[in-house]
């Protein structure tokens, strides 16, 4: 899990990123998950049923303790249960937090979450 | 004449260190890094009358003796116990005797529970640690294999 500066411009971003928490100027490492402790959403019932697939981009609070504090759908995959899945699974999730130096601190970072119908 | 070379690279280096962070100091606060994609995937709905999904309300409502009967929603799936317990239901499948498992593949959460090389039957499969509760649905596949 590479933890990759964002790519494409800070327009649509900062358009959704919450004015608490914070800016993300001088941190140094971003928050990223911490091996072992990702629940895996499920596929919910009813959008597999409908054959719905899709991308759903959550913006994820990090607190200083690697605990998830909110999650916000910046774009949603096309059907509530599959936002719904993403958030409640990723909402136990605990991460690396970010880091200016060596101090850590709380942070937004972006995670898509995709759901696919496969055999 | 090692030395200078050495001591040459050094400078060069930090020159290139000193680049990098006046390059990377006055960014102004960058976006939310994006994380690498978690993936979840899942078999698409059903699409022949011998597949099915069923959903964990359908065993949910019902009390369950032991944990395998909630296999008994299963069309053509009889489960029963000819002892006491303490060792795995018998199976029947569309009237074949599958004895403890043997010609039907058992898995929760994707994890195999067959024993393939069980004394008492190959594919030998308890499913006494499974907890009916805790279940969300059952998928069912009955192939020609």
């Amino acid at each position: 899990m590479g933890a990759a500066t964002a790519p494409g411009g800070s327009g649509a971003v900062a358009r959704s990123a919450p004015s608490s928490g914070t800016s993300g100027e001088g941190i140094t490492q971003w928050a990223r998950p911490r091996g072992g402790y990702q629940v895996h959403p499920s596929y919910p019932a009813t959008a597999r049923q409908a054959r719905i697939e899709g991308t759903v981009r959550l913006l994820v609070h990090v607190l200083a303790d690697g605990r998830v504090e909110e999650i916000r759908v910046e774009a949603s995959a096309g059907h509530p249960d599959l936002d719904r899945a993403a958030t409640d699974a990723v909402r136990q999730w605990r991460f690396e937090p970010a880091r200016k130096g060596t101090e850590p601190v709380a942070s937004w970072v972006i995670l898509p979450v995709e759901f696919h119908l496969t055999r | 004449m090692m030395k200078r070379t050495v001591a040459a690279l050094a400078l060069v280096g930090r020159a290139a260190l000193a680049d990098a962070q006046e390059a990377s100091g006055p960014q102004p606060a960058p976006p939310p890094a994006v994380l690498e994609p978690v993936i979840v995937s899942a078999p698409p709905p059903v699409d022949s009358s011998s597949e099915q999904v069923i959903p964990g309300k359908d065993f949910e409502l019902r009390p369950q003796g032991r944990p395998a009967d909630i296999l008994r929603v299963v069309p053509g799936f009889v489960v029963s116990q000819h002892q006491g317990g303490g060792k795995a239901a018998q199976y029947f499948l569309r009237g074949f005797d599958a004895d403890h498992g043997t010609d039907v593949g058992f898995f929760l959460d994707n994890m195999p529970i067959n024993l393939r090389s069980h004394a008492h039957g190959q594919g030998y499969t308890d499913l006494h640690f499974m907890i009916p509760e805790t279940l969300k649905q059952v998928d069912v596949f009955k192939g020609p294999y």
